[in-house]
């Protein structure tokens, strides 16, 4: 026997009030650290997706959908840019790389994107099976892709137009897969990578066909692509993802592209950054929400041991009497509210954990990892114990200065 | 033994009680008798310590109880004392043997002896039952198991048959007696229970 045991009985005893207190607490810490444990999840899923890109360069209008359809593949792009003015503007010595992509078609809600081989190396995917595309109309698969569509190195598959699942499927032209990427915990795992001209030989029109010019053809060098002059003139693409050369970049590139070109340059950084500010908002109502469920936990934690005082005044003065101290009684109190709180924030704690299991379940795709615990986390606990202390306290104050002769003499 | 000597206690500037010098040989018994309001559980208080004398002292063995400090008179409490209410009052939200088992764990004594006490006491089948679930005499068996498991040197009682019949009256007091020979312990009962008058012959009148 010992005094937390005593408190545990104690609690027991009374398990509506304990439930109450209990149910309060948990459900304002899981609801703060669902919050925690999202906005770091996004974050960080933001920065591993939008390493190494700098800058998006595509067609005017939202730079958060430009941001949003180019980097995570989420919203519909904001249109298409020329080839040709965009291999000029990516020659600025301020660019170290760029990368083209063209976006347009899907498979079953997957996004295909047309790109050069850069594009999978910027999330350093590897192969698992196969080899990377080369040839017109030749696919790599991420890893997702291929595991829930079945794709494997040899399939042969017909693109929709448009990026919603129910778009009108393009006829004649079949994607071949010719690897599978293995998973980068990426947005990558989610797309279908091929060359540039595949995406432009599927929206070919009828008739217009396209012939092999060998003899004629321009090399973008820094854009890592060779076209033909009349592809050159009049293909598009629909974005390009630069990193700068240097830190200079920064201050110089968006600036001139935005006033010299027709296009415009968004910085992922700066748009997820405002992305958060306008969720910000919605978070912090949530979180404040989260910490007043709290506080009314406390203060029925306070409610329900000064209620038992009136009861217990006996049982105290009886203990008192069998020889317990007053340090004693004051722990056995405290720590009943501390139990509580304890078993309250734990609760929580885990019941965030396992409803961001069931989130990550049912979205599927970037991995977000439920199980990680944040360093934050551990602050909750430790704002709940020092709430149940705060809670109990003057209960424990009332139970330590119990006058026991008095109350003896009543009984 | 226990002696208490010029024993006086101040409820406030109008009420003054003092208290006849008056001693207690070991293992024995004795009544404190006198009217309601007439100082007889104030007396048992301060001779237990619940309650600090304004004046005089009191020795319980060689120890002047008066003088120890609170969390001293505390142990001393638990480890060399023990009490029987008027009520029972068991800690609800224990078990018949945890709240025996409470006294020993306050007393810092060993645990072995619950079981035996409860032999002693005819409760030992009550051991897992919660106290709401046994009878007022029961659980005033209970009670009186709680005093006794420490083995003290002196046991308390304040109107330990005030709310019993005459049956349950007798056995209590015959029970208290036999529990306080079987630990040698010094039997104290304030009362103004004419019944247990016949019961215990040395009595101090206030």
């Amino acid at each position: 026997m010992n005094i937390p045991y005593l408190s545990l009985k104690s609690l027991v005893k009374k398990p509506l009030t304990t439930f109450l207190s209990w149910l309060l607490l948990a459900f304002g810490v899981t609801i703060v650290v669902i919050i925690l444990l999202a906005s770091s999840q996004l974050k960080s899923e933001i920065s591993k997706n939008a390493q190494g890109i700098d800058l998006v360069v595509g067609a005017k209008g939202s730079p958060l959908q430009l941001i949003l359809a180019n980097i995570f593949h989420v919203d519909f792009p904001t249109g298409n840019i020329g080839l040709k003015e965009a291999a000029r503007v990516s020659k600025s010595r301020y660019i170290g790389s760029a990368i083209p992509l063209s976006l347009g078609d899907s498979y079953r809600g997957f996004r295909i994107v047309g790109s050069t081989q850069d594009y999978p190396r910027l999330y350093k995917a590897e192969l698992a099976k196969g080899e990377w595309f080369e040839d017109h109309m030749e696919v790599v698969v991420g890893a997702e892709v291929a595991q829930k569509e079945g794709l494997s190195v040899g399939d042969t598959f017909e693109s929709q137009h448009g990026l919603s699942e129910d778009a009108e499927a393009h006829g004649g032209h079949a994607f071949q897969v010719v690897g599978v990427m293995k998973p980068t915990y990426t947005v990558m795992d989610k797309l279908i990578v091929t060359g540039i001209h595949s995406v432009w030989e599927v929206h070919e029109h009828e008739g217009e066909h396209h012939h092999h010019e060998e003899d004629s053809l321009i090399e973008i060098s820094h854009l890592g692509i060779s076209v033909t002059s009349e592809e050159f003139d009049e293909k598009e693409i629909t974005s390009l993802l630069i990193s700068y050369r240097s830190p200079m970049g920064a201050v110089m590139l968006p600036r001139s592209i935005n006033s010299e070109s027709s296009f415009q340059a968004a910085s992922p950084a700066f748009e997820t950054a405002r992305l958060f500010n306008i969720i910000g908002v919605g978070v912090k109502v949530l979180n404040g929400l989260g910490l007043l469920i709290i506080i009314i936990s406390a203060i029925s934690v306070f409610v329900a041991l000064l209620n038992s005082l009136k009861e217990r005044k006996f049982d105290i003065a009886i203990m008192r009497s069998m020889g317990a101290t007053r340090r004693q009684i004051f722990a056995h109190i405290l720590i009943e509210g501390l139990l509580i709180t304890f078993a309250g924030a734990i609760s929580g704690l885990v019941i965030a954990h396992v409803a961001m299991q069931v989130v990550a379940n049912t979205i599927g795709g970037i991995a977000p990892e439920p199980w990680v615990i944040l360093q934050e986390e551990w602050l909750v606990l430790a704002g709940c114990l020092a709430i149940g202390v705060v809670a109990s306290l003057i209960p424990a104050v009332m139970a330590y200065k119990t006058d026991i002769s008095k109350t003896l003499a009543k009984g | 033994m226990i002696r208490i000597k010029e024993l006086s206690y101040r409820f406030d500037e109008q009420k003054e009680l003092s208290f006849p010098d008056w001693s207690l040989t070991p293992k024995e018994h004795a009544l404190i008798l006198g009217p309601s309001g007439g100082g007889k559980t104030t007396l048992l208080h301060l001779m237990s310590g619940l309650l600090k004398p304004t004046t005089g002292e009191v020795m319980i063995g060689d120890t002047c109880i008066s003088d120890l400090s609170n969390s001293r008179l505390d142990r001393f409490r638990g480890d060399h004392i023990g009490f029987v209410f008027q009520k029972p009052h068991l800690i609800p939200s224990l078990t018949v043997k945890a709240n025996i088992r409470l006294a020993t764990f306050l007393g810092k004594t060993s645990a072995d002896k619950v079981a035996d006490v409860m032999e002693d006491l005819g409760i030992a089948d009550l051991a897992h039952r919660a106290p709401h679930q046994i009878s007022q005499g029961q659980a005033q068996r209970v009670a009186i198991a709680r005093a006794v498991v420490n083995k003290p040197v002196v046991i308390f009682g304040d109107e330990p048959t005030a709310s019993l019949d005459d049956q349950s009256c007798e056995a209590v007091v015959d029970l208290l007696k036999a529990q306080a020979r079987a630990c040698g312990a010094s039997l104290v009962l304030a009362t103004h229970d004419y019944r247990v008058k016949s019961q215990i012959k040395n009595h101090l009148n206030l």
